[in-house]
Order: structure tokens, then sequence, then C-alpha cells
């Protein structure tokens, strides 16, 4: 072999099987965003849970030749299909059954008692969603400036749940209505929810005076008793999904998990649910959110968009929460603190404790946090009606 | 992605559907949750004052 023949040999290998011949500049960018994403999670505990999964999905399906995002085909040859491209295809993508049993593990691991001892907290969580429906608004007025980047319907909807503030129906959502810009809007949801601490201050102070954000309220709430915690599950389940047929993916399993937390009778189960299988999903949900990011779908002009539409959508949800908690100050006989419904973002539970935060900052008398966590857990279901809502626009199970 | 002509009169029924489905479910959770809470604490009051009803008979 000459010199040369060896030479166009090594680069025939570089160029076809070597990654470092086949990395370009989309993909090390994505590469850098990964590790970025991974340097939060250790360094800054920014939702460390998911972004560091996610940073690695990403950098493994930006990572060129590795066939790792190869989704199974009808067929294929046996062992084609990557692991990743398996994650996507039957967790989230055909099947998505991922989403809902993460919200099994949330249902069991959240009590709903501040919920049943103040129900008005439910009206709060109904209007911190209105940052759902201002964005899918922007989303579309989009195509009114910029014809060649505008959104449709669907995808809409999937940039407005961002506004909800929960991965999970995020997740779910977008899964079925958008699936392309599936990975930019769940990683929205969680850097927006890691972000509540900065985004959500400057917006409950610009909205409230200091005098407000002083009003005292009685610490503790009314004890809940055991039936009753038993009893909320089974009728809110039943409530929600008979008027929307289509939340029950999202709503029935994260009540089947809190009526598992509160039956007292399936402890096991529930302890499963709340530790080892909420673990295991989030493992194999973030990695696949991670790889559902390759560069040639991320890098777009529109996923800036995206991104800044889910901020606008989840800002607008947090002021929506606080002006109807106004509302409701002037309403109440009691006196009622208009931050907490800031609270009815469904980032649980980082906004009851910026309320809480918020409320001992300005008088340190009050003790906030159990009031907040009514909003809270209401924008929990709050967020999921609303995704719900959409599916029932567009699919037919 | 492609871009779609909008259909805006959907979309605002879209948003006013929205709205209206959400403050509905969460106010019909909210009476629900208000009744059974009601019923739950009357229950309750009454076991409490038959317990004490019943410790004065036997004083």
């Amino acid at each position: 072999m000459s010199w040369i023949a060896y030479h166009e040999g090594v680069l025939k290998i570089l160029g076809v099987q070597v990654g470092f011949g086949n990395l370009d500049l989309p993909h090390i960018i994505m590469i850098l965003v990964g590790l970025g994403f991974i340097t939060l999670a250790i360094l800054k505990e920014w939702e460390p849970y998911e972004l560091l999964p996610i940073g690695a999905g990403m950098i493994l399906a930006n990572l060129p030749l590795t066939g790792l995002t190869s989704q199974p085909e009808p067929g294929m040859q046996p062992g084609m299909a990557g692991v990743l491209g398996i994650i996507l295809k039957y967790g989230l993508y055909t099947w998505t059954i991922l989403p809902q049993f993460i919200f099994f593990g949330i249902g069991a691991l959240t009590d709903f008692s501040p919920l049943i001892a103040n129900p008005r907290a439910f009206l709060l969580g109904a209007a911190a969603q209105m940052g759902i429906y201002t964005s899918f608004l922007g989303a579309l007025a989009v195509g009114l400036i910029w014809p060649d980047w505008g959104f449709s319907l669907k995808e809409a909807c999937s940039i407005g749940i961002i506004g909800g503030a929960d991965g999970p129906t995020t997740i779910y959502t977008t899964g079925l209505l958008a699936p392309d810009i599936m990975g930019i809007t769940a990683t929205a949801a969680y850097s927006y929810m890691a972000m509540v601490a900065i985004i959500q201050p400057p917006i409950i102070k610009l909205l409230t005076s200091k005098a407000e954000r002083s009003t005292y309220m009685k610490p503790t709430l009314r004890p809940v008793s055991r039936p009753e915690r038993i009893l909320f599950p089974i009728v809110a389940m039943l409530l929600i999904i008979l008027i929307i047929p289509k939340s029950a993916p999202l709503v029935g399993f994260l009540l089947l998990g809190n009526l598992f937390r509160e039956s007292g009778g399936v402890e096991r189960l529930s302890n499963t649910a709340q530790n080892e299988l909420i673990n295991i999903i989030t493992i194999l949900l973030m990695l696949g959110i991670g790889a559902s990011m390759p560069a040639d779908r991320v890098m777009d002009p529109r996923t800036l968009l995206v991104l800044f539409l889910g901020l606008a959508a989840f800002c607008v949800g947090t002021g929506a929460g606080v002006i109807f908690g106004k509302i409701m100050s002037k309403l109440s006989k009691e006196p009622f603190n208009p931050m907490l419904g800031a609270a009815g973002v469904s980032a649980v539970p980082m906004s009851a404790r910026i309320v809480h935060h918020m409320g001992q900052k300005a008088n340190k008398r009050n003790f906030l946090l159990m009031h907040a966590m009514g909003p809270n857990v209401a924008g929990v279901i709050g967020s999921a009606v609303a995704g719900g809502y959409f599916l029932g626009l567009f699919i037919n199970f | 992605m492609q871009p779609t002509p909008v259909d805006w009169g959907e979309a605002f029924r879209i948003v006013g559907g929205g709205v209206l489905v959400v403050f509905l479910i969460m106010s019909l959770l909210a009476v629900a949750t208000t009744l059974m809470g009601k019923i739950f604490m009357a229950r309750e009051a009454r076991k409490k004052a038959a317990a004490i009803a019943q410790g004065e008979a036997k004083s």
C-alpha cells in the first residue's frame, strides 16, 4: 500500500466510522449545552434529579454514529434499535407511559391536606393556569410577525402548557400533540421550575404592596381526618374525569397514587411508588427527554421562541395567581395574604416555599407554608386538567 | 416545523373553553371538598358531644 493510499484509507475511516470525523458545530453546541445542564445540576443543585439525566441524554444523543437514538421500526434487524430510541418510542412518543407513572409517584408523595382544609385554594390553582392560555395565543401570534416561524394549534397548546410549571403534564401533552418540540418544552418546564426563586419574587413584588405581603394569617389549618383524605382522591378523580375524560391518564394516575398513600392498607405499594418506581421512571423519562434533542431538531430559531413563550407563560401564571389572590383578599372576611396566589403554579413545593419566605421577610410573625401548599397542590390538578382539555380537542383515543 | 395559517376564531374558542373548564372543575372540587369537610367535621363534633354527654351521665 502506498503512503497516499494509506492516508486516504485513514481519512476514510475517520470520515465514516470515527466519531470525531462526524462532529459538526451544532452537535458540539448541544454537547456543551448538555454539559452546562450537568454543571448546573451538580454545582448549583438546580433540579438535579431532572437536569442531570437530561444533560446526559442530550450528550449521548448528540455524539455521532452511536445509534443510541435509533428507534425500533417494523422489519428492523435485531439489535439495531438504540436504548434511547426504545425509551423515546415506547416511553414518550407511541405509548407515552412514563409521564403517567411519574404522576402516580407524585400522587403517592403528595399530601392534599392543606388543600382539603382550605378548599378556596382550588380557585388560586385555577387562576395560575392563565399563563397557559396567554402563551397559547402568543405562540399563534408569532406567525403574524414571522410567518415562517409560526406555530400550529397543537404546537401552541404544547408551548402554553409550560406555564403550568408541571413537567409530566408538559411531557405527556407535547408527546401526543407536538413530539418534535417535546424535548424543548420539557426542558423549559423543568428549567423554569428550577428558577422559581429568580422568576417569581420580582413579579410578586411588582403586583403587591409591602402591607399586602405582610398580611398575617394564622399559621395552622384545621386538622383533616383520615376518611376525608381517603375520600378526596376518589371524589376528585370521578368529578374531573367525568367532565374531561382525556385528563384521565394524568389526573387518574395522580389521584390513584394519592389513594395508595392515604388508604394506609397498601403501604408497600405506596412506598414503592414514592421511592423505587418514581426513581426508575425519572431516570428513563429524563434520559428520554435529553435524547429527544438532537442538534438538527433543536438548532432552530423557533427553539428560542418556545423558551421565551414558556417563560412568559410562567410569569403570566404567577401574575394571574397574585391578582386573583388580591381579589380573594378583598372579598375574604378573614385576613388573606394575596401572595398565596403565586403558589398556584404547580412547581411543588418551590413556589410555596418562595411565598413562605417572602411572607416571613415582610412580617416575621408570618408562617405561610401550609397556606401556600394548598394552592400549590391545586396547581398540579389545574395544569393536568388544562392538559387534558387540550388533548380532548385533538386526540381520540 | 411548517408554518400554518391560524384560525383565530377557533383559537379564542379554545382559550375561552379552557379557562371555563379549569375554573368550573376547580370550583366544583372546592364545593365538593367544602361539603365533605362540613359533613366530616359535623360527625366529629357529634362524636365529641356524645362522648362528653356520656362522661357527664356517668359522673
